[in-house]
């Protein structure tokens, strides 16, 4: 099921939520490779750097310092090098209008940080199940938002 | 016919009657006279006598007016007067009883010894005369003391008369004659061309014209705004016009209040704008600081809690009982602030929330709201009891979140031991005749109400209820943050609504719901 995966690149400027992420992928798929980046700055470097690095999936914070999610979702999905990156947000908030920002510009799943850990895993595991490859369109809005 | 030139007495008789003139003639010696048939009518003196008595004439005259004809008698007939006798008295006849006035005049005829023979003249009935001239003198009192400038243009373009306040907003002295002066000199040229082509025909044609004009103060050039009323005045012999007639009001008394009323409600605005823009910057303020606050509020508790998940997770087997038994009281705990942060959170929003009102079915919302609750309803054994209910002009989702608050509440204080019913009914209300107090008497409301078998309330906390972070029961027997009903409350304000609540212990609870129709 996770075989189309092989990458996972997160960009979250909190430390331990990087932590808990990266404890429970090992959790649930020891073998994938994630990269962290700890801002939206160094998020478009890396992804603009050569050879071009291209995860299978990116997981973004929107509430970061200096570059934001909503800034670096924006700056993604305008590039037609980067676009075909399925970008998953991932936000301590549910905010109506933040929601509607984020799928408008097409990001493909809104993701509330998970409270305990167990629900983190299980997340995880739920999203690796998805057939990204397949997924070339968007889910419909109703499928948007994954709340545990 | 007798056609000499010089008149005969038959002549005269004739024409002093036509004339209704009284004649009379008195005899000095024997101070008695002799009159016509009028004088005698005046009077009220027997048709038959020949002489009378001076003194049976005098007592008909007013008692205010003897004592001057008395004398006026004597003084023409004093040697040394010019003999001349003109006064005007009252005199009542002593058959009628009428009152009349009468003016007369006369002459004394003396010898050539220069000793008095003759005294005799006229008398002239002058009663309607001076009944108009006293109506005159009541309407000239009037008009002379007006505030309001009133004046006659005569039809050679000349004023015949102006009031003495038209004088003093014309400018012009109390002793001019005005006669003399054109009316160009009381407006500028564009005002007497409209005066020309407008004032005067409209008069002329439809005998009135009434409307906003100025006049220019000769004295001191300033343009005086006047409400001007002009009629036509036409001679009530010929029906001809003989002039026109003008009543103009100073506006500027009334443009002054004006302005100054109008610069008060500007000021007014401006406060009240300035007021209001404060309060919205204030309420904006709060809000996001609600929002912000408990935003990032949350970051810290949820790694709390996911840290204290991942230690009870992952690592119970190394921890001690006590240790295991507090990891758990610390994730209650955390648990209940994340409710807390999350309650305050919706609070905030719907502050800032849209408003747009659409057409909400509230029998499809509940019948939505009911599904959603399905499992908690079934797991409580519960009733929800919905009659007709109608259509109102809302905004869905905060309605929904209303009821959803509602019916978790009748679930969450059911009494133990009876299965819990929830009614829902609706009327239409009018805004002065509800029991409740509402935003505006003059509107109608949709009366929701919404009705539980529940644990209930004291009716003192009535009001309480819905306010922020208030309840009723310690935090171990029911869950909650204490902030659903203030939610309840603030949906409804937005709604121009209103929500009130009705209990009483162990009988239940009412909530009132109005939402405008």
């Amino acid at each position: 099921m996770t075989k189309a995966i092989h990458s996972i690149l997160l960009a979250d400027d909190d430390e331990d939520d990087r932590l808990i992420f990266l404890e429970a992928l090992q959790d649930v798929a020891g073998g994938l490779q994630l990269t962290t980046v700890s801002g939206g700055e160094q998020l478009m470097e890396l992804l603009q750097q050569e050879p071009p690095f291209r995860p299978d999936l990116l997981f973004l914070d929107l509430n970061m310092p200096c570059k934001n999610g909503y800034e670096c979702l924006q700056e993604i999905k305008n590039s037609d090098d980067l676009k075909k990156i399925p970008v998953i947000i991932f936000s301590t908030s549910l905010q109506p209008k933040s929601i509607e920002h984020v799928y408008q510009h097409g990001a493909a799943l809104y993701i509330v940080k998970p409270v305990s850990f167990s629900d983190l895993r299980h997340m995880l595991e739920k999203v690796l199940a998805m057939d990204w490859q397949q997924m070339s369109e968007q889910l419909p809005l109703d499928q948007f938002i994954i709340k545990n | 016919m007798n056609l000499s030139p010089e008149p005969t007495p038959e002549h005269l008789q004739f024409a002093i009657e036509a004339a209704e003139l009284g004649t009379w003639d008195l005899n000095p010696f024997t101070n008695s006279f002799t009159c016509n048939a009028l004088v005698k009518e005046w009077f009220g003196l027997p048709a038959d006598t020949t002489f009378v008595p001076l003194s049976a004439a005098v007592e008909r005259i007013a008692p205010g007016d003897q004592p001057r004809i008395e004398k006026a008698i004597a003084a023409a007939m004093e040697p040394d007067s010019d003999g001349r006798y003109d006064v005007t008295y009252a005199v009542t006849s002593a058959i009628t009883g009428k009152t009349r006035v009468l003016r007369a005049k006369g002459k004394t005829l003396r010898n050539e010894k220069g000793e008095l023979i003759r005294f005799n003249g006229i008398l002239q009935d002058i009663t309607a005369e001076t009944e108009w001239r006293e109506q005159e003198q009541k309407l000239l009192t009037l008009i002379e003391n007006s505030v309001d400038l009133m004046s006659v243009l005569d039809m050679n373009g000349i004023n015949s008369y102006i009031n003495p306040a038209g004088k003093n907003l014309l400018g012009i002295p109390p002793e001019a004659d005005i006669t003399t002066i054109p009316i160009k000199e009381f407006h500028t040229p564009e005002q007497l061309f409209f005066v020309e082509t407008e004032i005067i025909p409209a008069v002329m044609t439809k005998k009135r014209w009434s409307g906003q004009f100025a006049i220019k103060n000769g004295e001191s050039g300033e343009i005086i705004p006047l409400y001007n009323n002009c009629h036509r005045i036409d001679d009530p012999r010929t029906g001809e016009p003989i002039g026109i007639g003008a009543v103009m009001r100073d506006l500027r008394p009334e443009l002054a209040i004006r302005n100054e009323l109008e610069k008060n409600v500007q000021e007014r605005t401006k406060e009240l704008q300035e007021a209001y823009d404060a309060l919205e910057k204030r309420n904006k303020e709060l809000a996001s600081f609600a929002y912000v606050s408990s935003h990032d509020l949350q970051e810290p508790l949820r790694k709390i809690q996911t840290f204290v998940s991942r230690l009870q997770e992952t690592e119970a087997a190394q921890l001690s009982d006590k240790a295991r038994d507090y990891f758990e009281r610390i994730r209650r705990s955390a648990n209940r602030m994340q409710t807390l942060i999350n309650d305050l959170l919706s609070y905030a929003r719907e502050d800032s929330a849209e408003t747009v009102l659409r057409p909400a079915d509230l029998n499809q919302l509940i019948a939505g709201i009911s599904s959603q609750l399905q499992e908690e309803l079934q797991r409580n054994n519960a009733t929800l009891t919905v009659t007709d209910l109608p259509v109102v002009q809302g905004i869905p989702f905060q309605l929904q979140q209303l009821f959803i608050n509602l019916f978790s509440n009748a679930l969450k204080f059911a009494r133990p031991d009876v299965r819990p019913e929830i009614k829902i009914s609706a009327t239409v209300v009018a805004g002065s005749g509800a029991t409740h107090t509402l935003p505006a008497k003059e509107h109608y409301y949709h009366h929701i109400r919404v009705e539980d078998n529940g644990i209930g309330f004291r009716p003192e906390y009535a009001e309480r209820i819905f306010e922020v972070f208030q309840r009723l029961h310690p935090k171990t027997s029911y869950e909650g943050s204490g902030i659903g009903l203030a939610i309840c409350r603030k949906i409804m304000e937005k709604h121009k609504g209103a929500i009130y609540a009705e209990g009483q212990p162990d009988q239940g609870a009412v909530f009132h719901i109005y939402i405008p129709v």
